[in-house]
Formats: structure tokens, C-alpha cells, sequence
């Protein structure tokens, strides 16, 4: 089971991927499917596993997860 | 470059490089040849690992979360975005002080101009740290809202009492802006001494020219010095509210980013505290030596560890101090002669109508080359 958590620019996306990784939560970061991506351009973390527990993780460190969808996509929400 | 020739200009750039630095750069050129963070495709990412690698160094070296780590062309870029950035937010009066360089008193100037703020400058009583603290509480007034200051001066090498500054300003809500850029790499420079830091890349951090840095402390609000693409966001007109890619439009100098990575881990390497005892060793030969030749003018007011950077300046008599440089590299060494882009400091040092004759050292300088730099200041005041 895998879920894209997305967030505000590459950089959060890094800097999660980093923090999950010590919390023993395997991500990747991806570019947002244009289906989700509002803005253009945008970039999310791809996670395994309990996404969240991932997401409340992220919150920790100041990372604000702006939507969470199910991976390959089918219904998702924003936050 | 001649064999012969000795390089001791580092304040201005540092050389030669570390083979990391050199191998940085062509690794960004060979294998990570994407635009890192404008793209999903798997050279872009690539690239993009490769920037975040250098954020997280900086975060590390400097006390910063890695997204306030805003990579700039170099710290005078990093200087106006920092000072234009928030005196356009704050406005009100920017104290700056004497011994600044121009990378902050032109934009400060230029702010004063353009009617977003008033500008005071304090001065700086080298070797009185007191003295100038005074001053400087002297020059603040109720509507001053900004400080920069260098934490070392590029003409004499002297450590201005920085954190008894910052202390000051955070007690009276003030934002302080340091200018690291002779101190990062040499000296213990991090967000406790600063709200924003701007250093450059290409000095004691061992980068490359077209690098620099704005470290930022979170929660501070800058306006934007530039706008344009960030990789995020693209249908939105407005740059986007959090950095680091608030600051960062355009590409990023992939090159320059990968090759400050690899320097500041070869600083973190060595060791700062190392790196300082080695080549203010080297410093203080020099400034030692200086003090037997006949018409040489030592111009910084002392020498003493952990006042003063690995940098001397000197006068020979009345003589330009660029005319002076070009005799020395005649010579075979490579010294900067003039004012050094520090437009303030030489009403203060009495050297306004000769400029100085910087001395600046760093990784691989030895004592031989120190003693042979003497003899020919020696030779060139002696009239030869």
C-alpha cells in the first residue's frame, strides 16, 4: 500500500524523506501527478506503509502535508 | 601559472582548491547534468539530491534547518537580498558599521536613496571591543530596525564584538545581519550569533566563484529581491511565501552548489579550530616580520589570537598600495593593493590616500614563503 503525501516544494519533500528514513518509514520524492497538482509543478513523497503515522511525523518537524492520496491514484483528499 | 609565484590573497578568493572541490564540479558537469528541482524527469531529481546534499551540509555547519538555506551567487547577492528583503518589509533606520564592505554599505546606501529607510554607520574602535559596543548603542535610535555588520573586517583582519551585538538587537527586537564572508570556514559561525548569515563560497569555505549563502533564522519575513521560476507552482503569479525556493528563481549553479558541498566538508575535515591555528601561525610571522622593516606601517592595531582573522595590512610609506601589489607580483607575489571595496574603514585606519597592501593566507601557506614575501617588502621599501 502506497500513499503521496504532498507538500509545499522539493526541498520539504527532501528534508521529509530524510526524517521519515530515521523513523524507519521508506519514501521516495516524486514529482506530482498532474491530476493533483493544482498549481503546477509540485512535488510530493511517495510513502510505504503507515502514511499516517508518516504524515503526523512530518507535522512534527514543521513539514505541513497538504493532501493525502492513494497511490496509484484513486480517490484522494486535500487538506 | 609560474612556479614561482606565491599566492597570498585569499581574502579575496581562496586558492588553490581542494581536489574534492575540483572533482564536485565535474561530477555536476558529467553526471548530474539536470536542472535540479525544475523537473521530474531522473536526471533532474539526481541533480536535485545533489543541491539538498549541500543544504543539509550548510544546515549542519551553520546551526540552520536545511530549508533555511538559501543558496545566492554570492554574499554580496546574499547581502542584498538579506538587507532589501527586510528593510522593504520593516523600513525605518539600518545602522551598518564603519568597517564594513561594500557588498552591505552600497545596499544600504542604495536603500537610503530609493527613500526605503534611513542608514547610520557606527564606528569601530579596533583592538576596544567595548569602546565600539559603546558607539555602536550611541547610533541606535527608536525607529532602528536593522543592524549588518562584518564579523571581520577584509582590510585588518579584526573580529568585531558580534554576539555582544546580536545580544543587544535581539533585546530590542532588531533584526542583525552578519557578513560572515572572512569568517565562515576560519571561525565558529552559526544562527547564535546572527538572525541571517550571508557568507560567500568561494573564500575559506573552499567553493567556487558564483557561490554564496543566506542562512536564515525561521520565522523572519523578507520581501523578494527577485522573482522568477522556482520548479513549483508554475500557474501561480506570486513567488512562493517559504524558502528556500522564495529566494532561489531561475536555475540554480548546480557546479557552485556541489563544490561548496564538498568544501565545507573538507573544512569539517580539517577542523575549524585547526585550520585557524595553522594559518594565523603563518599571519603572525608576517605581521611579526613587518615590524622590522625600516618604513613599513602595520595598519591592523594588533594581532592576537581570536581578534583577528588570518589577514595584515600594511603601508610602505606614502606609496599607492596598488603600485606596491604590482611590484610584489612582479616578484612573484600576489598580494591586493588598494582599498579593497571597504569604502568606510580607511577614514578610520588613515590610510585614505594610499589604500593597504593585504596580506591574506590560508590552506598550504608556509613559513619559507613568508620569509621570502619579507625580504622583498624589504627590497621594494628600501627603494628597489
Amino acid at each position: 500500500m502506497q500513499t503521496l503525501l504532498t507538500v509545499k516544494s522539493i526541498t520539504y519533500a527532501q528534508k521529509g524523506q530524510q526524517f521519515l528514513e530515521k523513523n524507519w518509514i521508506h519514501s521516495s520524492v516524486v514529482p506530482t501527478p498532474e491530476m493533483i497538482s493544482k498549481r503546477g509543478c509540485s512535488y510530493a513523497l511517495l510513502v510505504r506503509g503507515d502514511a499516517d503515522r508518516a504524515a503526523k511525523l512530518l507535522e512534527q518537524v514543521g513539514i505541513q502535508v497538504l493532501g493525502k492520496y492513494s497511490y496509484p491514484l484513486g480517490k484522494g483528499r486535500d487538506r | 601559472m609560474n612556479g614561482r609565484a606565491v599566492y597570498f590573497d585569499q581574502a579575496a578568493t581562496s586558492w588553490p582548491k581542494p581536489p574534492a572541490v575540483i572533482q564536485a564540479v565535474n561530477q555536476a558537469l558529467i553526471q548530474f547534468g539536470g536542472n535540479p528541482g525544475h523537473g521530474g524527469h531522473r536526471m533532474a531529481m539526481r541533480a536535485a539530491q545533489q543541491v539538498f546534499r549541500t543544504r543539509e551540509e550548510a544546515a549542519h555547519f551553520f546551526g540552520a534547518e536545511p530549508e533555511n538555506v538559501i543558496f545566492t551567487a554570492s554574499c554580496t547577492h546574499a547581502l542584498n537580498v538579506a538587507l532589501k528583503g527586510i528593510m522593504e518589509v520593516r523600513g525605518g533606520h539600518l545602522l551598518a558599521s564603519m568597517y564594513d564592505h561594500n557588498a552591505s554599505l552600497r545596499p544600504a546606501a542604495a536603500l537610503a536613496l530609493k527613500g526605503v529607510c534611513t542608514v547610520g554607520f557606527f564606528p569601530v574602535y579596533e583592538g576596544e571591543p567595548q569602546r565600539t559596543l559603546s558607539a555602536f548603542k550611541e547610533m541606535l535610535r527608536p525607529d532602528t530596525r536593522c543592524v549588518v555588520c562584518t564579523h571581520a573586517s577584509n582590510v585588518t583582519g579584526a573580529v568585531l564584538p558580534v554576539r555582544e551585538i546580536y545580544e543587544i538587537c535581539r533585546k530590542e527586537g532588531i533584526v542583525f545581519i552578519l557578513d560572515a564572508a572572512q569568517t565562515a570556514g576560519v571561525l565558529p559561525v552559526s544562527l547564535r550569533d546572527a538572525d541571517i548569515i550571508c557568507t560567500t563560497g568561494h573564500k575559506s569555505l573552499l567553493g567556487i566563484q558564483g557561490s554564496g549563502m543566506m542562512i536564515l533564522r525561521p520565522g523572519l519575513r523578507l520581501s523578494t529581491l527577485m522573482e522568477g521560476g522556482t520548479g513549483i507552482r508554475s500557474l501561480e503569479r506570486d513567488m512562493p511565501e517559504d524558502s528556500p525556493e522564495r529566494f532561489e528563481a531561475g536555475t540554480l549553479g548546480l557546479p557552485g552548489i556541489m563544490a561548496l558541498g564538498a568544501g565545507m566538508r573538507e573544512v569539517r575535515r580539517v577542523g575549524l579550530q585547526r585550520i585557524y591555528r595553522n594559518e594565523m601561525a603563518i599571519a603572525d610571522r608576517f605581521y611579526r616580520g613587518l615590524q622590522h622593516i625600516p618604513g613599513v606601517r602595520v595598519v591592523n592595531r594588533g594581532f592576537k589570537m581570536g581578534e583577528y582573522v588570518p589577514v595584515v595590512s600594511f603601508c610602505i610609506g606614502d606609496r599607492d598600495g596598488g603600485t606596491v601589489s604590482e611590484q610584489l607580483s612582479a616578484q612573484g607575489f600576489m598580494l591586493r593593493g588598494g582599498y579593497h571595496c571597504a569604502g568606510m574603514i580607511h577614514d578610520l585606519l588613515g590610510t585614505r590616500d594610499t589604500g593597504t597592501v593585504r596580506f591574506a593566507c590560508g590552506r598550504g601557506a608556509a613559513p619559507g614563503q613568508v620569509d621570502a614575501l619579507l625580504k622583498v617588502v624589504k627590497k621594494i621599501s628600501a627603494g628597489g
